[in-house]
Parts: structure tokens; C-alpha cells; sequence
């Protein structure tokens, strides 16, 4: 949003003010010019061959917003089986989404795997339990590093007190897992 | 089992390029044993500045050297694997806004408050976790500048920002709340019975509505409505209408009585 000729515009020149005698107020309006222009910078930064940026829906997860994202080539983040099916519903294929839950059933995680999306598991038991449930579906581990960032406790998720991911520290497991041919390794 | 992928998240705003080096080298270190990898996902984190003076991830720092640590590891594992990122923020905070009127201009002893007619109902993030919004009014670019604590309607504390210099309010003023895109409608509740506002989405130079706002059969919808309860006389309060037997009576003397005195 920026001053032109005394006025407050937003992108393509429209004026939020009338926008909101329009739609009325309290209102939230977006501008996919700004989404773009934050993808392609993201996109520009690396030189690599094989780079994929998937939009982690839970920070805006109305469907056309969803839509636009695709329509930019991005993959899509999750954290439930339901942005799971709004990200479906808009046009991103299965192994376009990625699914990071917490703490949720394995019965949900099921479901998943019907829809056929890709897997991220953030904890040992459940590991276990999908491994003996589906053996050959692909998974993805998230590990925690327990690396102190964010700007507040309550989005740091990486500390070690944190419920996110699988500990690097837990070693006993990891070996076994490691050193476990069943695990790829 | 076949383990296709690994990831971190570490936190959002993220601001020390090399602690997430940190985290990737970490990463990248278990990563090595796993034998059928596609893909190593390095989360997010992103930090965007909310303020004029706050600073925001270096992504092009961020891209050059987490992108040069990469190559070497596709290297040294002998195949090139898909680097994958999930922003959030980062892709879509700065591209919303809030609009809001001002219900009230409040003068107080030692403040003026400027009410809306929005809340934490709406946007939480101030007092969920202390998060910025810039806010300004755009009712008037220009003119004299004066500070406000801008609150909201909700029947406990709601306040969006506290002592924010902008040009001077006047009732049915429109203020705009910045960063608006993330974080904000997705956590919003039908708290005190409100309706969630709409949203509009602005793609090449046009307005869509792609939400629109809820109504009373919202609030109501799934709401089961039962009709079993049958009235407890007993317990009723008296009628609000005058009672002779409710006559106030303080040190044995009647209202009548005491002025006739
Ligand atoms: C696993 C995971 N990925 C991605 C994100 C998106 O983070 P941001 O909005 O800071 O980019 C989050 C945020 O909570 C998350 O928990």
C-alpha cells in the first residue's frame, strides 16, 4: 500500500477505501502480486537444479489462495488431514502436498495414506506403528537439531524442551533405526 | 521402511543466518545414513519485518550459502536430492491488510484510545504473542499526527497496539492494519458471538471477494437447540414492577417517612 496523489492505493491502483464501502468492514484483503513476488525471490536465491517451495497453508488456507500458490508451481504444506483436503480440492496433486501432523491419531496418518500424499513423522512410536501398519509407503523423518531460533517461545519449536520432531540426541533409537536395513540404511 | 525424505523446522523468524547453518549441518549429518532420500527439507523460519527498523532473513545470503552446503552434500552422497523449504509468512504476510473502522474516540486521563470495530477475534496475534502491526489511518494521508492506543470491542483487554503515532482520528476513520496475510484470518473465532469478516483477494489489478462474511445463521449453524427445560417458579427473581413489601426501610424509617421529616 502506498501514497499516490494523497491517497492511499493498493496493487493495480485500487483504492482500499472503496474496496471496503464495497465489501464492507472489518475486511481482509490480499494482494498476489506481493505472494509472487516473495515466491520468485525465494526461487532466485538458490542455484539449484532441484528446489521445491511448498506454501505452508495454515499461515492463509482459503482455497483461491491455495489455487494462486499452485499456479505458481508450488507444492503445498500441511499439518492436518483437513488443509490436506483443501489443498486436493484446489488442484495439487498428492505427491505435491506434504503432511507435517503433531501429536495426531494414527488413524488420521491412514487417511493420508489413502490420499496419498507424502509423509513427515515427528516421533519414534509413531514411526514404529506406521512401519509396521505400511510398510512400503515412503516417509519422511523430522528431526530436531535443537537449534535456540525464533522470536518467541511460542513459535520457537526447535529448543529442547520442544514436542517437535524426533531428537538427534536419541541415539539408542536412532541406531537401530540407522543401522536398520528395514530403514533403508 | 523406505525413508524418502528428512526435515527440520526449527522455529518461525529466524534471524542469524549461520544458526541455521547450524541446523543444517546437523540435518545433513543424519541425513548421510539414510540410503533412499528424494528430498531434505529445510522448513522455515523466514523473518519478515513488521517494522521500518526491524530486520528480515537475508534470503539471498540464506539461498547462497545453504545452496553452496547443499550442492556439497549431493555431492558426497552421490546424487542430487530436491532442497525443499515451507514458508509461510514469508510468502504471504506482507500481502494482506486489515481494514478496520473506528468505532470510539475515547480521551482518558491519561490516554486516547481509538475503538474498532474488530478484535482479538479477528487478529490475535497481538495479544496471543505480543506480534507488531504497523497500523495507520487511511482515512487521511495527511495533517496534523497524534497518538492513540488502537483497541478493540471484545470484552477483555484487546489491544492492537499501544501508543501509535498517526495523522488524527476522527470516528468512522478507516485504519489499516499491515502483515495482515499470515497468521491473522486463519486464527480468528467466532469469539463474543461475532461474525468473521470477509476477504478479498486483488490478482492483476482486480478485486475478488473469495470469502464472504459470515451471518447469524453462522454463529447459530450446528448449534442443537433443545426445549427441555421447564420453568422453576420457585427460583424466580420478583417482577421489576413497584412492591409495596419491597419498601426500603433503613433505622426503622421509611422512605415516605423520612421525607415528611
Ligand atoms: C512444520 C512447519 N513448517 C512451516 C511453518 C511455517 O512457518 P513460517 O510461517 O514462519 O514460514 C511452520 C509454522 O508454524 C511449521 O510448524
Amino acid at each position: 500500500m502506498q501514497i499516490i496523489n494523497n491517497r492511499y492505493v493498493l496493487d493495480g491502483g485500487l483504492d482500499p477505501l472503496e474496496l471496503g464501502q464495497k465489501y464492507g468492514f472489518p475486511l481482509y484483503i490480499y494482494e498476489t502480486a506481493t505472494m509472487k513476488r516473495q515466491y520468485e525471490r525465494l526461487l532466485n536465491a538458490f542455484d539449484l537444479k532441484k528446489l521445491k517451495i511448498n506454501y505452508a497453508c495454515k499461515a492463509l488456507n482459503n482455497i483461491s489462495v491455495l489455487k494462486f500458490f499452485k499456479s505458481l508451481g508450488s507444492g503445498l504444506d500441511t499439518v492436518s488431514i483437513q488443509e490436506v483436503r483443501v489443498g486436493l480440492m484446489a488442484g495439487f496433486r498428492p505427491e505435491d502436498i506434504i503432511y507435517t501432523p503433531n501429536c495426531v491419531s494414527i488413524e488420521e496418518l491412514s487417511q493420508a495414506v489413502d490420499m496419498g500424499v507424502k509423509i513427515n513423522i515427528d516421533n519414534l512410536s509413531i514411526l514404529e506403528q506406521f512401519g509396521n501398519l505400511f510398510p512400503d509407503y515412503p516417509v519422511c523423518i523430522r528431526i530436531n537439531p535443537h537449534i535456540m531460533a525464533g522470536g518467541n517461545s511460542k513459535i520457537s519449536v526447535g529448543h529442547i524442551d520442544s514436542k517437535f520432531g524426533i531428537s538427534f540426541h536419541q541415539t539408542p533409537p536412532y541406531t537401530s533405526y540407522r543401522k536398520n536395513p528395514q530403514y533403508g540404511c | 521402511m523406505v525413508v524418502e525424505g528428512i526435515h527440520m523446522h526449527t522455529g518461525s523468524d529466524i534471524m542469524d543466518i549461520d544458526v541455521f547453518l547450524q541446523g543444517a549441518e546437523i540435518l545433513l549429518s543424519v541425513a548421510k545414513d539414510f540410503k533412499d532420500l528424494q528430498y531434505v527439507d529445510f522448513g522455515s523460519g523466514f523473518k519478515v519485518p513488521y517494522k521500518e527498523e526491524d530486520i528480515e532473513t537475508d534470503i539471498e545470503e540464506l539461498g547462497e550459502k545453504i545452496g553452496k552446503r547443499f550442492k556439497q552434500f549431493c555431492y558426497d552422497y552421490g546424487r542430487n536430492l530436491t532442497l525443499m523449504f515451507e514458508p509461510g509468512k514469508f510468502l504471504v504476510s506482507d500481502a494482506g491488510f486489515f481494514l478496520v473502522k473506528v468505532n470510539v474516540v475515547k480521551q482518558t486521563t491519561s490516554t486516547v484510545f481509538a475503538g474498532v470495530d474488530s478484535g482479538l477475534n479477528h487478529l490475535i496475534r497481538p495479544m496471543l504473542y505480543d506480534s507488531y502491526h504497523k497500523i495507520v489511518n487511511i482515512s487521511k494521508t495527511e495533517g496534523r499526527h497524534r497518538i492513540y492506543n488502537i483497541v478493540g470491542y471484545i470484552c477483555e483487554t484487546d489491544t492492537f497496539g499501544v501508543n501509535r503515532k498517526m495523522t488524527e482520528i476522527n470516528e468512522g476513520d478507516i485504519l489499516a492494519f499491515h502483515n495482515a496475510g499470515a497468521y491473522c484470518f486463519t486464527m480468528s473465532s467466532n469469539y463474543n458471538s461475532r461474525y468473521r469478516p470477509a476477504e478479498v483477494l486483488i490478482h492483476e489489478g482486480k478485486d475478488y471477494l473469495i470469502r464472504e462474511r459470515e451471518t447469524m445463521e453462522d454463529i447459530l449453524k450446528n448449534q442443537i437447540n433443545i426445549d427441555i427445560f421447564s420453568e422453576h417458579k420457585a427460583l424466580q427473581a420478583p417482577a421489576m414492577d413497584l412492591n409495596p413489601e419491597n419498601e426500603v426501610i433503613y433505622n426503622n424509617i421509611t422512605i415516605e417517612q423520612k421525607q415528611q421529616n
